[in-house]
């Protein structure tokens, strides 16, 4: 293995063992960081506008077949943007319950999130959307906007096991830095 | 009182099996207790209220229908409470999407 990939693991186990379920619903029921979901409208239509290419371009950079826009609400994620779910009930919900997603870890540890194989993640290998829906890669930026507030995830998803570099990450966070420029400029912040 | 009548009964016409990821679906006082968490209990209650006068209700959610409702009615306004509701809406779609599917 080389240097930078033993880090990189490094680093993703050091993650997994500092996350408890507990802290992270205190993270995610935070007002002040819900209040800046409302403060950028992100409900509304317009802003699945100005992501979809954003997160099709994700997808298409990783060779995977799904790149999400995951704001991580008090009690579920809601995909402003998703390229890659258009059918089925996951396309219908626009999300899913918080305790079965990864972007939670991400938005928790306000680090990347990286699953290389599920099952063989203690902290996602029960969610249903493994064993139902066969996810089993992930990798995910926290998207952190002006104010310093981590409103969701940035994320691509795969169907089987893989792995990230470095440079996948430093890619991956381009596209979330790109992201929450487009979300606040369409708010009118001055970004 | 209003917003106490009926509140902790359960939407139990939730057709989903729930025993599948020792999950179970959100009830009515779920649903106003989550919003309670994030706004706190006076602005919860006034937009538990206008939302129950809005959909025509005179007490509180007593199927799955009336709480989809309600918090249709909360998340529909750029407000706090619009966060916590929205959450809820998609846990219901989520519980029964994923349980469709498992059927």
């Amino acid at each position: 293995m080389k240097e930078s990939q033993r880090n990189l693991h490094n680093k993703k186990e050091e993650i997994t063992m500092n996350i408890t379920q507990s802290q992270v619903k205190d993270v995610i029921k935070d007002p002040e960081r819900l209040q800046e979901i409302v403060a950028l409208d992100l409900f509304s239509e317009e802003v699945k506008n100005v992501l979809d290419d954003v997160t099709q371009k994700a997808a298409e950079r990783f060779n995977l077949p799904i790149g999400l826009v995951s704001l991580v609400l008090d009690e579920a994620q809601f995909w402003a943007s998703k390229f890659g779910i258009d059918e089925g009930w996951m396309s219908e919900s626009l999300g899913t319950d918080v305790e079965w997603s990864f972007c939670q870890y991400a938005v928790k540890e306000n680090k990347p999130f990286v699953v290389e194989n599920a099952l063989e993640n203690d902290l996602v290998k029960d969610s249903p959307l493994v064993e139902n829906e066969g996810i089993r890669c992930y990798a995910g930026i926290p998207m952190i906007t002006s104010k310093g507030q981590t409103i969701g995830s940035f994320c691509v998803v795969g169907p089987e096991e893989r792995s990230f570099s470095e440079e996948d990450l430093n890619d991956l966070r381009e596209l979330a830095n790109e992201a929450v420029l487009r979300i606040e400029r369409r708010a009118g912040r001055d970004v | 009182m209003f917003v106490d009548n009926g509140i902790n009964k359960s939407t139990d016409n939730l057709n989903i099996d729930s025993s599948m990821y020792n999950i179970s679906p959100p009830t009515a006082k779920d649903a106003y207790n989550a919003i309670v968490k994030i706004i706190g209990e006076a602005q919860a209650k006034e937009a538990w209220m206008q939302a129950c006068t809005a959909c025509r209700l005179t007490k509180a959610p007593q199927n799955l229908m009336e709480l989809k409702n309600v918090l249709q009615a909360i998340s529909s306004k750029n407000t706090l409470a619009s966060v916590p509701a929205t959450s809820l809406l998609i846990k219901i779609r989520s519980y029964e999407g994923i349980t469709k599917k498992s059927a």
